[in-house]
């Protein structure tokens, strides 16, 4: 973990409200893993006050891409930023998406809008795993994309999960991109329909979708992993600001910082 | 320079502190800075049996400034001793521990168990948190009761006790004089203001509990008002905090009379500075033609503004 301020190369609006920012930096991209985030401090001085938490979409060897919605004062400030400009980063931080234990099955990945960044640099790293050990020829490892969205401009990045053999599976709340629903109605039908076993499954959206995510997959024996957003202040674990309930006994909450951002679905409670 | 300083019987290498609550036990930061090089570091709020915290959501951001509803959670004191105290010790940290009771047998048990614990150059009573339903806030907000809770702790330890209080008071003065009054040997000024924050659009509060209580820059005139009454009513030895983020805002503190400072807020926005302020501190010193940290506490020429040369 790093304290550092680097040079932001690109900082691109690549669908309405959304922003694809590239951001050098050689010390936290060597460390950094999916699944992991960085605290960024948006704009110098008091307004906005806090870091931001936000996750990696892309880590490469000497710099990592952030892919953000533009929701408040902090993203707000953080999209008009210009290459060139440098940032002041505090990462990698949390835990990083643990990776599926077995090379066969499908590997299911659910986006709910925004929900879709830290996923592509997952989806990278399994690819790239795959490769290494030379199975993917025997393709008995798939993974699949259930990605939903406010409207089809809203669905990004899908050639790149394509372009590694990815299906993807969209649907938009309008109905512009795919049939109109959510995320999790893409999962329903996929866990009713036969496709073969799924080894581990991997969700990123809001609130509410995690919850579905975690009641449709509850009789499932595969790990589940959630990733969450929730607000933070520092993003270390020592404020105990950003907690989630624990469904184990004798601890009743976890921190989302620390002990997540990704969390097994059956250790947690959402609310 | 020396940035030597002493807070009653407490002495402090150099007059950076961080704040409790916003340094856990110091496991996450030990990467980030050196926290021998720290004046001192306050723990997270210890209690007799662990605590839970508060329900999420336990934060919110508001102008300049930060409300939080945590509750403090924390391991408890037995999980402390023997699972955080090596950690810093090891670090060899100047620690002072932040010490929370429902009543006041709880605090009485607590100084006891510490009193006998190497590695603690001191206590921080909490006699200020907003955000628990028992204890915190009801004992500070009142000079008797104030004063019990102070020479209970007293009573049953030989380290040097600060005495955390509320800004959340008529008159910071009088709960101030009965904490010293029960054998503090100085005042910790201030723990949060009561704070709210309301989500326009769902119409309801942003923090679970409601209530919280604000840090920030938001709130550093507060604070620096309160440390510069009570030292010039009082000349009691005192630790300003409120909304530090930079080293003028620290300088403020030391000139109002302040004889250390403790970061809380701004430093889990930078955890670097703690470590940035004491050569900035150093510099400033310098300019001033002041031989140390002590002469530059409580100096201020005139009561009233006065026009700079240039």
């Amino acid at each position: 973990m790093r304290l550092s301020n680097c040079p932001v190369n690109r900082n691109l609006v690549i669908a309405p409200g959304y922003f694809l920012m590239e951001i050098e930096t050689p010390e936290i991209a060597a460390e950094a893993q999916p699944g992991q985030f960085v605290m960024i401090k948006t704009r110098e001085g008091r307004e906005p006050l806090l870091r931001r938490p936000l996750s990696l979409h892309r880590v490469s060897s000497t710099s990592i891409e952030l892919l953000y919605q533009v929701i408040g004062k902090g993203t707000q400030a953080l999209s008009q930023t210009r290459p060139g400009e440098f940032l002041d980063l505090l990462g990698p931080l949390g835990k990083p998406f643990p990776l599926p234990a077995s090379s066969s099955g499908i590997i299911l990945l659910v986006a709910g809008g925004i929900g879709i960044a830290p996923l592509l640099a997952l989806a990278e790293q399994i690819s790239e795993r795959l490769k290494v050990k030379g199975q993917r020829s025997k393709a008995n490892l798939k993974i699949h994309l259930l990605y939903g969205a406010k409207t089809k401009a809203h669905l990004v990045r899908i050639s790149d999960f394509q372009k590694m053999g990815i299906e993807v599976s969209t649907i938009t709340d309008d109905g512009s991109g795919g049939r109109k629903g959510l995320a999790t109605d893409l999962l329903r039908k996929f866990l009713v329909s036969p496709h073969g076993n799924i080894s581990a499954a991997y969700a990123c959206g809001p609130r509410p979708m995690l919850k579905t995510v975690a009641q449709l997959t509850r009789n499932k024996t595969v790990p589940v992993y959630l990733s969450l957003e929730e607000m933070m202040a520092c993003g270390m674990g020592a404020c105990l600001g950003c907690s989630v309930r624990a469904r184990a006994s004798g601890i009743k909450y976890l921190r989302v910082c620390q002990d997540g951002p990704v969390f097994l679905a059956e250790d947690i409670i959402l609310d | 320079m020396n940035l030597k300083t002493k807070i009653g019987r407490l002495v402090l290498q150099n007059p950076i502190l961080v704040a409790s609550g916003c340094f856990g036990y110091g496991e996450e930061y030990a990467p980030l800075l050196d926290l021998s090089r720290l004046g001192g570091v306050v723990t997270k709020g210890i209690s007799l049996k662990p605590r839970p915290g508060n329900s999420p959501p336990r934060l919110a951001e508001t102008p300049a400034g930060l409300l939080n509803s945590i509750g403090l959670e924390n391991v408890g004191v037995d999980r402390f001793i023997e699972e955080k105290l090596p950690f810093l010790r090891k670090q060899k940290a100047c620690v002072l521990v932040n010490i929370f009771g429902e009543s006041l047998g709880e605090y009485r048990k607590l100084a006891e168990i510490l009193d006998d614990i190497d590695g603690i150059a001191g206590l921080e009573v909490n006699i200020s948190c907003p955000n628990v339903e028992k204890g915190g806030l009801e004992f500070g907000v009142k000079p008797d009761s104030t004063r019990k809770v102070i020479e209970t702790v007293r009573g049953k330890t030989s380290l040097p006790v600060l005495a955390k209080l509320s800004p959340n008071v008529t008159d910071i003065v009088e709960i101030a004089r009965a904490a010293m009054q029960g054998g503090a040997d100085g005042l910790t000024l201030i723990n949060t203001l009561k704070g709210m924050a309301i989500d326009v659009k769902t119409r309801c509060p942003k923090l679970a509990r409601g209530i919280g209580g604000l840090s920030g820059p938001a709130i550093r005139p507060v604070a620096v008002r309160m440390v510069y009454e009570v030292s010039r009513k009082l000349a009691a030895p005192v630790i300003g905090a409120g909304g530090i983020d930079s080293t003028e805002a620290a300088l403020e503190f030391f000139i109002a009379g302040a004889g250390a400072v403790q970061i809380g807020t701004g430093f889990l926005i930078n955890p670097r500075l703690p470590l940035t302020i004491i050569p900035e501190l150093v510099g400033y010193l310098d300019n001033q033609g002041l031989k140390g940290i002590e002469s530059l506490v409580g100096n201020i020429p005139a009561d009233k503004p006065k026009r700079r040369k240039k």
